[in-house]
């Protein structure tokens, strides 16, 4: 198979995976809102298989563009949005917990969406995009962006749960306010670990490529805010024992400022990050 | 001592985490600033885009330049103390404690510190200068006993004439010993020598320029894109070279260069006399520009590399931290807890 098959073959996987996630994202709402155990299930299997064929589309893009598919704005979406599912579905398996889905299934999608609106062209590296520490600095973001997604969708839940009242499908379905609050913590955390890991070996690549390891280029800087607020949500939490409320809308704060980071940033603010 | 007096309730304000929090939430607010607003500009890019009233603000307040401005430095000192005496107050509490995860707040603190020295110490004490020119060339390195000679410098190309690579071929000597080292710049790969670091920053082009007066050629030189030519014997004229072009077209954007490759090369020129503008023209290589009783002819271009050399003496203290934060970091969300969440009875006022 040539190059152009491989990225002509991702380009009809991409298409099956957007729109699988945007049904197993209104299967996911009608699981809540009607109460259908079936549509749960079927969202979840959906969902799963739009993992499948979004992870296939994703190596078949390596494969056909010859690197790894970190490059540009459609790369990154796009593996955001893989890197918010994988975390999604490990949480899930973890703490046996569908509803999240109604609220995580649609951020992959709009972020799968926002990548389906880049431009899909493959280019050439430039100089300063061809090193290693790509592959670290950009796969760490994407857990780190994984978790602080899944955490955002936990903590909607949490803010929402107390409107949904209680009834025997909330009880089954629904983990109560309390572990929603140690599961957004528990998502958080792994996503400040790896955002401090990007925040490093994004210093030492920049240190490699222009010469500085921080620069307050307007990346850097944002990241740096995005990682305040998550180190202050921590911080009061572990210490003073702030929960509930404010940790979770603390959660959906920092999540807004990861976007900011991501598509704010690149579209709005010109910096050395600028090709990214 | 009264344990109520003023002494006593600053002291505990500056090791609280309630100033802790207060501080990083002003740093993020400033940095936000900081992103927003375009940094380290001329007053006339604020007033611009920002009104007179608006640049009057950004300026006076110093948000034209906020991560080097008095209140942002008075914010980061002050977290700094509060982080040391945080730290300095847990140390005993966690060896009383003996426990491994409680070390992971104290060694995040710690290592906060010490990233924060070490940036603060590489902005007050690192070198960094750039030179630029034409294999061949040595250049002193401002500030330093050393010189660097350009070997040579190639652009690698591939086939649809996008870069591969810039590499720099380099001699560093140092006057002082007469010890010299050779080695290799390229982007992501700097050349490391006696302490320096050597970076392939950038590149463009250069082009040998004959001056002649009356006929009579007076100087021969390279000047490159963005350099000012001023004859000895007429300092009022100055002719700058504005951008070259490989392989000049005119198109409805204006001019362009069609590929890298010196097909139709071609230098777009400024000429002043006595600070007015009289000439503003593109002329192919080997063309005359005439400003009487001058001529200037471009010729041999060759691309020109452009060589960052920085010396940051303190980089290792901040790699330090930032090491110990990702160490300290597994310790606090992994081993600390007893129940999850952290709720381990540490509770108190202080971090």
């Amino acid at each position: 198979m040539t190059a152009e098959m491989f990225l002509q073959a991702e380009n009809g996987m991409f298409t099956v995976a957007v729109a699988a996630y945007l049904a197993a994202a209104v299967l996911y709402f009608v699981f809540l809102a009607v109460k259908k155990e079936r549509a749960g299930r079927l969202a979840g299997l959906i969902f799963t298989a739009a993992f499948a064929v979004h992870t296939l589309a994703l190596v078949t893009r390596g494969v056909g563009a010859g690197r790894l598919p970190f490059t540009n704005q459609y790369e990154f979406a796009t593996s955001f949005a893989w890197g918010i599912a994988l975390c999604y579905l490990i949480f899930m398996r973890k703490y046996r917990f569908r509803a999240l889905g109604a609220f995580v299934a649609p951020v992959v999608f709009v972020i799968i969406g926002y990548a389906a609106m880049q431009s899909r062209e493959v280019r050439e590296l430039m100089p300063a995009l061809r090193s290693n520490w790509l592959a670290i600095h950009v796969s760490t973001a994407i857990i780190s962006y994984g978790a602080f997604g899944v955490a955002f969708g936990v903590s909607m839940l949490y803010l929402f749960r107390g409107r949904m009242g209680e009834d025997a499908f909330h009880q089954r379905e629904l983990p109560d306010r309390e572990r929603l609050d140690l599961i957004s913590y528990r998502a958080v955390s792994l996503g400040f670990l790896f955002l401090t890991l990007v925040i490093v070996t994004g210093a030492i690549w920049a240190e490699r490529a222009w010469g500085r390891y921080w620069s307050w280029d307007p990346k850097e800087t944002w990241s740096l805010v995005t990682w305040i607020i998550y180190a202050m949500y921590l911080h009061v939490r572990l210490n003073r024992g702030w929960k509930g409320k404010k940790a979770a809308w603390f959660a959906v704060i920092g999540f807004v400022c990861v976007v900011f980071t991501y598509i704010g940033v690149n579209t709005w603010i010109p910096g050395i990050h600028s090709y990214a | 001592m009264n344990k109520n007096s003023p002494f006593q309730k600053i002291g505990r304000l500056l090791h609280s985490m309630k100033l802790g929090i207060v501080l990083l939430i002003l740093i993020a607010a400033a940095c936000v600033a900081g992103s927003l607003i375009l940094q380290n500009q001329i007053p006339a890019y604020y007033v611009a885009n920002y009104g007179e009233g608006g640049a009057r603000i950004i300026q006076g307040i110093g948000l034209d330049r906020v991560f080097s401005c008095w209140w942002f430095l008075l914010l980061t000192a002050l977290l700094c103390l509060n982080l040391a005496l945080c730290s300095v107050l847990r140390f005993q509490t966690n060896l009383r404690r003996g426990r491994l995860g409680a070390w992971g707040p104290w060694l995040c603190h710690v290592g906060m510190l010490l990233l924060i020295a070490g940036f603060a110490l590489g902005q007050r004490f690192s070198l960094e200068t750039y030179l630029y020119g034409v294999p061949g060339e040595t250049h002193e390195i401002e500030g330093t006993d050393y010189t660097v000679r350009i070997d040579d410098f190639q652009i690698d190309l591939r086939e649809d004439e996008t870069v591969e690579q810039y590499t720099a071929w380099l001699t560093v000597a140092d006057s002082q010993s007469g010890r010299q080292q050779s080695g290799i710049a390229q982007v992501n790969a700097p050349f490391g020598v006696f302490g320096l670091k050597l970076y392939q920053n950038s590149t463009d082009w250069a082009c040998q320029v004959d001056v002649e007066r009356d006929g009579v050629q007076e100087e021969s030189l390279l000047l490159c894109v963005g350099e000012i030519l001023t004859p000895a014997s007429m300092p009022e004229l100055s002719l700058v070279f504005g951008k070259f072009y490989p392989d000049y077209a005119y198109t409805e954007e204006g001019p362009v260069s069609r590929s890298a490759r010196l097909d139709n090369p071609c230098a777009s020129f400024l000429l002043y006399y006595d600070g007015e503008l009289i000439a503003s023209e593109v002329v192919g290589i080997g063309h005359e520009i005439v400003a009487e009783p001058y001529r200037f002819v471009f010729h041999d271009p060759q691309p020109y590399t452009l060589i960052q050399v920085i010396r940051d003496p303190f980089r290792w203290l901040a790699a330090l931290g930032g090491l110990t934060i990702l160490v300290s970091l597994p310790l606090c969300f992994y081993l600390r807890p007893k129940k999850e969440g952290g709720q381990d009875g540490e509770g108190d006022e202080k971090q």
